[in-house]
């Protein structure tokens, strides 16, 4: 076998140096013979120098290149929830063209005012326990059922693991405080069809978008829901959609 | 675990697959949506640094340290915005681990200070090179792909002759300023 030349060995044992990577015999060779000599050193150095400046030079990139994967996550979740709706878009706009018609208009919180109902407690409170999460869930939603929303809310919030339930019901509890921005965030992270609440969260966030103003993203939701077979909200949600203008 | 830094769609994988689990770990946290993002978007280029430079190794579990970093990032970004204090301190006593590496350490010695300036008189193509090779690791062949040269030899002629030329610019500049 060819011998590469000195200049690309050094290279190549400076570099598996550097990167922690195993030596091979005649690399380690090269490396016990020239390791003490100061040029060898330095060469070492200057390699572990480089990685600071290259470092700040790249951060900027790597974070443009996160941002732009965020943005296409945000888009394609928007596309998700709209493609389906897309199909009968062109009956509800016939419905809601009748609507305007026949019917008077009112306004967005009107509507919302209509449609809306808290959600009632599935949740069975124990009695109290020792402070577990489970015991402040349960704490909560006593004051949930009392309309305490304040209370529940805050109960809610403290409680560090978010499961679904305390999402939902902490979304529930802000709707009911007026708190709309922050309602939408909690029902936004029940995105798992599986979960309990998911099917609620839809007909919630539909409500949500009609109050703060976004019709488009209202109707979309809406339509999503009108159009999922034995949904419970798809009554309301066909309904609410013919009602909007 | 090194594998996916050494590639921008496993790390683009990699920031998808824990961003869901992330954002419902830390909605407790009387931050936006949009700043918990920016946080998880640092952490995640301070965990890549990290496995470059060797603090964590390949068996590590990186969820782990990744929500880690994150955690740190907010206690660090609640108390640079001096919200919440009992927050602070709730989230301090929670803390099973520390992450000595949880911050970029833009510290910069002296010479690589020089470094950082020659770096800019480089060509392009040279910064790319170097950047590729010793800031994400890519090996030669992929540096090949990506930089479209003929074959792995010039690639790591390329390579040599950048380095080569950055020591240059660096000895040029430390003896101006003698």
């Amino acid at each position: 076998m060819t011998e590469p030349p000195k200049d690309v060995l050094r290279d190549i044992v400076l570099d598996k140096l550097l990167f922690g990577h195993q030596l091979s015999k005649e690399e380690t060779d090269y490396y016990n013979l020239h390791k003490d000599e100061p040029d060898f050193q330095n060469d070492l150095q200057f390699l572990t120098d480089m990685r600071g400046p290259l470092s700040i030079e790249n951060r900027p990139l790597l974070k443009a290149q996160l941002k732009e994967k965020e943005q296409q996550i945000l888009k394609s979740k928007k596309v998700i929830r709209l493609m389906p709706t897309l199909a009968i878009a062109a009956s509800f706009l016939a419905l809601i063209a009748v609507s305007f018609l026949f019917w008077p208009s009112q306004t967005n919180s009107e509507l919302f005012s209509s449609h809306y109902e808290a959600y009632p407690s599935i949740i069975n409170p124990i009695v109290k326990g020792e402070q577990t999460a489970a015991s402040v869930l349960d704490e909560a939603m006593v004051d949930y059922q009392q309309s305490n929303f304040n209370k529940a809310s805050q109960l809610l919030e403290s409680i560090n693991s978010k499961t679904d339930t305390v999402s939902f019901y902490l979304a529930m509890s802000q709707i009911e405080l007026n708190q709309i921005p922050a309602a939408q965030q909690n029902l936004e992270l029940i995105d798992e069809q599986t979960s309990r609440f998911y099917l609620e969260s839809q007909w919630y966030r539909a409500l949500l978008f009609l109050k703060q103003g976004q019709d488009t993203e209202a109707k979309a939701q809406l339509q999503l829901i009108a159009n999922t077979q034995q949904h419970p909200y798809l009554d309301e949600a066909s309904r609410l959609l013919s009602e909007m203008k | 675990m090194k594998a996916w830094t050494r590639h921008d769609q496993t790390i683009e994988s990699f920031y998808e697959s824990f961003r869901s689990e992330y954002l419902k770990a830390t909605a407790k946290y009387s931050l936006s949506v949009e700043d918990r993002i920016d946080i998880y978007q640092e952490a995640i280029i301070v965990l890549y640094e990290a496995i470059q430079a060797g603090k964590i190794n390949d068996q590590d579990k990186p969820k782990a340290y990744l929500f880690g970093i994150c955690r740190n990032m907010i206690r660090n970004h609640i108390k640079a915005t001096i919200k919440d204090r009992e927050e602070v301190s709730r989230m301090a006593s929670q803390d099973q681990e520390t992450f000595y590496f949880d911050n970029h350490d833009t510290t910069l010695s002296p010479a690589q200070v020089k470094l950082h300036q020659s770096l800019k008189q480089l060509s392009e193509n040279c910064r790319k090179i170097l950047t590729l090779f010793y800031y994400r690791q890519y090996s030669i062949e992929a540096i090949m792909h990506s930089m479209n040269y003929a074959n792995e030899n010039v690639t790591k002629s390329h390579k040599s002759r950048c380095l080569k030329t950055l020591k240059t610019i660096v000895k040029s500049n430390t003896s101006e300023h003698d």
